[in-house]
């Protein structure tokens, strides 16, 4: 997805779909009431009609507005004005993600996210905003015959939240870039099927991501290796499968101190958990192949910390 | 996998700690792959270590998917940890890690025992790695609610990325 900052008038701005906040109880939003100027209190008289509350998660999408250069308006119901919360402002953020994915806008322009969040800054509204968008881009197509179909929407421009430069805005959206792609990594290892996903495939993942960054370096310990550290234990789980077993080290190196002591994350990364010879039920057992979310977690982490270059 | 070579319920292992486990559960065996690689971080003298585990059926019926279960042998990480869960809209929750839960993992042929019974399973399953971590400031977040949804919205959710990144963006070097 391609992102930009655009401080243009919002009745000047050319975009497939602008997207702006409307009020509990149908009232005009401050950018409403600008739009309204050039488009003769269209927008007004829509709000009038009842087929937008207000209420988070509502949305309405409106078509060629006189004197307006947006081709679509997309009115986001932002609730109670002044009260806006972190949790209401996500669920706004995937209402619209919703309604933006069933027609065809290839670019938008979010005003919502200079909006007033009562518990967060314009800066994580900004990454927020943005990982979600890269969430919703992902689509798990690995096992299907078909691949999917890419997505409509190619660019996603926001204004410039007050009192806030270029610099620390574009920083928002690289955080919520490197988020959406580290959390959609550990969704697609979590995905892979067990028979596709074992610790072999695993190992080799981890380590075309760390030739994808200087700071991380991949060492993978063999069964063998770990035999001789005694680690009894691990082993006697991997001992009943035909697949062995991998202990992953990834380390990022982002300290410029050299003696800096780390950080460590440990994730579980069982690629099927059968139950042994304790046999889990047979209900719903095809999910445990997402028993090594944990590993998964922790290679989505590592690829968005080495992303963001974090020391 | 069952099979001929897979342990059977009663078998006794060897920990890379020396500390020997009973399997009395082969389903149990996520604490037991953890338990080795908890001993392995020692080497890295780190300044925190979080373990992260599709762990117990236990967190399930606690939280639902919603929550991420957290236990801890240090307050500090913990909170920091609880404080990232709410920034990040990645949410985690605090279980006790009380030592009166310990003697539910006694064994009588091992050190220490792979399940505590049916009861408290989340709690217990962390009382078995915190034998494993106390040479350092640990958190365990068991995510086996939060990590995959069910049903026809069956998928990975990616969690707890989010909160991980805000904890490890906020360390300083």
């Amino acid at each position: 997805m391609k992102y930009s900052i655009n401080s243009t008038s919002p009745e000047n701005l050319v975009t497939d779909c602008l997207i702006v906040p409307v009020w509990d109880r149908a009232t005009a939003s401050d950018v409403i009431k600008k739009l309204d100027v050039t488009c003769n209190k269209g927008i007004a008289r829509i709000l009038k009609s009842g087929d937008i509350q207000g209420k988070p998660g509502d949305t309405l999408m409106l078509h060629t507005l006189e004197g307006i250069k947006a081709k679509r308006i997309l009115l986001a119901g932002c609730g109670k004005q002044g009260s806006l919360d972190a949790k209401n402002y996500r669920k706004i953020i995937l209402a619209c993600l919703q309604a933006l994915a069933k027609s065809n806008v290839s670019s938008t322009h979010f005003l919502l996210s200079s909006l007033t969040i009562t518990d967060r800054d314009s800066q994580w509204a900004v990454s927020n905003l943005v990982q979600e968008i890269e969430k919703n881009l992902y689509r798990y197509d690995h096992t299907r015959s078909k691949k999917a179909k890419a997505p409509s929407l190619k660019s996603v421009s926001i204004g410039l939240p007050e009192g806030k430069t270029r610099k620390t805005i574009h920083a928002a959206i690289s955080l919520g870039n490197a988020l959406g792609n580290g959390i959609n990594i550990a969704r697609e290892l979590g995905n892979l099927p067990g028979n596709v996903c074992t610790p072999t495939y695993l190992a080799q993942e981890c380590k075309k991501l760390s030739a994808r960054y200087d700071s991380v370096k991949t060492q993978v310990l063999s069964e063998k290796q770990m035999q001789r550290m005694g680690m009894g234990s691990l082993l006697s789980v991997s001992h009943g499968s035909i697949q062995e077993a991998k202990l992953i080290v990834m380390q990022h190196m982002g300290s410029p101190k050299a003696n800096s002591k780390p950080h460590v994350l440990v994730g579980k990364g069982i690629t099927f958990d059968s139950g042994g010879i304790s046999l889990k039920p047979g209900a719903a057992m095809d999910e445990m192949k997402f028993d090594m979310c944990g590993a998964a977690s922790v290679v989505g982490t590592m690829a968005a910390v080495a992303e963001l270059n974090c020391q | 996998m069952p099979g001929s070579r897979a342990t059977k319920p009663g078998d006794v292992v060897t920990s890379m700690s020396g500390k020997t486990i009973e399997v009395l559960n082969t389903d149990a065996e996520g604490r037991l792959v953890l338990c080795d690689a908890l001993t392995y971080a020692e080497r890295f003298k780190p300044k925190s270590v979080i373990d992260i585990a599709t762990l117990t059926g236990a967190a399930v019926a606690t939280f639902g998917n919603l929550i991420t279960a957290l236990l801890s042998n240090n307050q500090e990480l913990a909170d920091s940890l609880l404080e990232c869960g709410q920034q990040s809209l990645d949410p985690a929750w605090q279980l006790p890690l009380w030592d009166e839960y310990q003697p539910l993992l006694n064994s009588k042929f091992a050190d220490i025992a792979n399940i505590g019974g049916p009861r408290a399973g989340t709690i217990t399953a962390a009382c078995f790695l915190s034998r494993f971590a106390k040479k350092y400031h640990w958190a365990h977040l068991d995510i086996a609610g939060s990590a995959w949804k069910s049903g026809i919205e069956k998928a990975a959710t990616g969690r707890p990325v989010a909160l991980l990144v805000e904890y490890l963006r906020q360390q300083k070097a």
